[in-house]
């Protein structure tokens, strides 16, 4: 039996949790310019 | 017991792809909604003075909340998808992915969109962008979709409102001009869906919806195609006559409409379904060379 870290669900669930992590991060670096802009007058 | 317990976490968990969730947001609808609402954002006053970078958000937010409304519209018609041979493809009645997903990613993006929409341009286009994403759900695929013939008459407000919002987003107001290209969206999707409906009936009758070719039968639908162009194609040139557009974009309208009108016409007099084919495909390029045109004029 393979250890946990090797296994397809645990492959699946990486994948998907890194796109989540990518997608949170993008959304504060979204929000983050957005409001420098709108304080700068833009 | 373990392999009991791997097997059962393994159907747990989705199969979907980023692909399966791309294509979840109907991307070609998508490519119609960005078109039509970087139009209305292009001639709106004052564009020039907001940032590119708001302004690329607004393009952003239009393009996801559209997909997520198509997110939202699979999850509740994954039932009817299973049975048309155009929807068979799917992710949904394909089960890549379990519906609670696709209803889960639908509503955070829909949120998403309108709320960031709001922080970056104004409330105004927000809200429009809120008003089109919940008439497209509740009013049209909930409501109207499976009840009456009309419901792509009416329901297809939603996908006239991108104009209206992309001109909201910059101006924070609505004046004549973006309530035009509302009305051009609204009475193109008729002759643009009932020309799709004349050779996928078979599809549509098997699945239950009550589109007019399916209740009334073709010949009533060409008759409705007709009036609806015949409406259409003087509304697409009135912004000239108005003084909201040159009088080139009058001619192109022109030229275009009266291309319209003899693909509708060619519908109406032949029982080859290549013409509705021809016509649901020159629909398309209609609607991108109309609002290309408004952005010259």
């Amino acid at each position: 039996m393979k250890p946990l870290h090797q296994t397809e669900v645990h492959k699946k669930k990486l994948k998907k949790n890194l796109a989540i992590l990518a997608m949170i991060l993008g959304f504060c670096a979204l929000i983050w310019t957005i409001t420098m802009i709108r304080i700068a007058g833009g | 017991m373990s392999n009991t317990i791997a097997s059962d976490v393994m159907t747990n968990i989705s199969e979907a792809t980023v692909s399966d969730y791309f294509s979840l947001l109907k991307p070609k609808v998508m490519s119609l909604v960005i078109f039509t609402g970087f139009a209305g954002m292009w001639v709106a006053p004052g564009m020039a003075q907001t940032h590119p970078f708001l302004l690329a958000v607004a393009m952003l937010c239009l393009a996801i909340n559209a997909g997520a409304a198509g997110a939202i519209n699979m999850w509740y018609d994954r039932d009817i998808d299973a049975v048309m041979k155009r929807t068979q493809g799917r992710p949904l009645p394909l089960g890549r992915m379990h519906p609670s997903e696709a209803l889960a990613f639908g509503i955070v993006l829909s949120i998403f969109s309108v709320m960031v929409m709001g922080l970056a341009l104004n409330w105004v286009a927000a809200g429009l962008l809120a008003a089109a994403n919940l008439f497209y759900i509740f009013i049209y695929t909930m409501w109207l979709k499976r009840l009456t013939p009309q419901n792509i008459v009416i329901g297809g407000a939603a996908g006239a409102f991108p104009p209206m919002i992309g001109w909201a987003a910059v101006t924070d107001d609505i004046t004549l001009y973006p309530f035009i290209m509302f009305l051009i969206v609204f009475m193109w999707t008729p002759p643009h869906f009932w020309a799709l409906s004349l050779f996928a009936n078979e599809d549509y009758k098997r699945a239950g919806i009550p589109m007019l070719s399916v209740t009334a039968g073709a010949r009533k639908t060409k008759i409705q195609m007709l009036i609806y162009t015949l409406v259409l194609v003087p509304l697409t040139i009135s912004p000239a006559f108005l003084g909201l557009a040159s009088i080139q974009y009058g001619l192109i309208a022109a030229v275009l409409g009266a291309l319209f009108l003899i693909a509708a016409l060619r519908v109406l007099s032949s029982d080859d379904l290549k013409h509705a084919k021809i016509m649901f495909g020159y629909s398309i390029f209609y609607l991108f060379a109309l609002f290309l045109a408004i952005m010259i004029g």
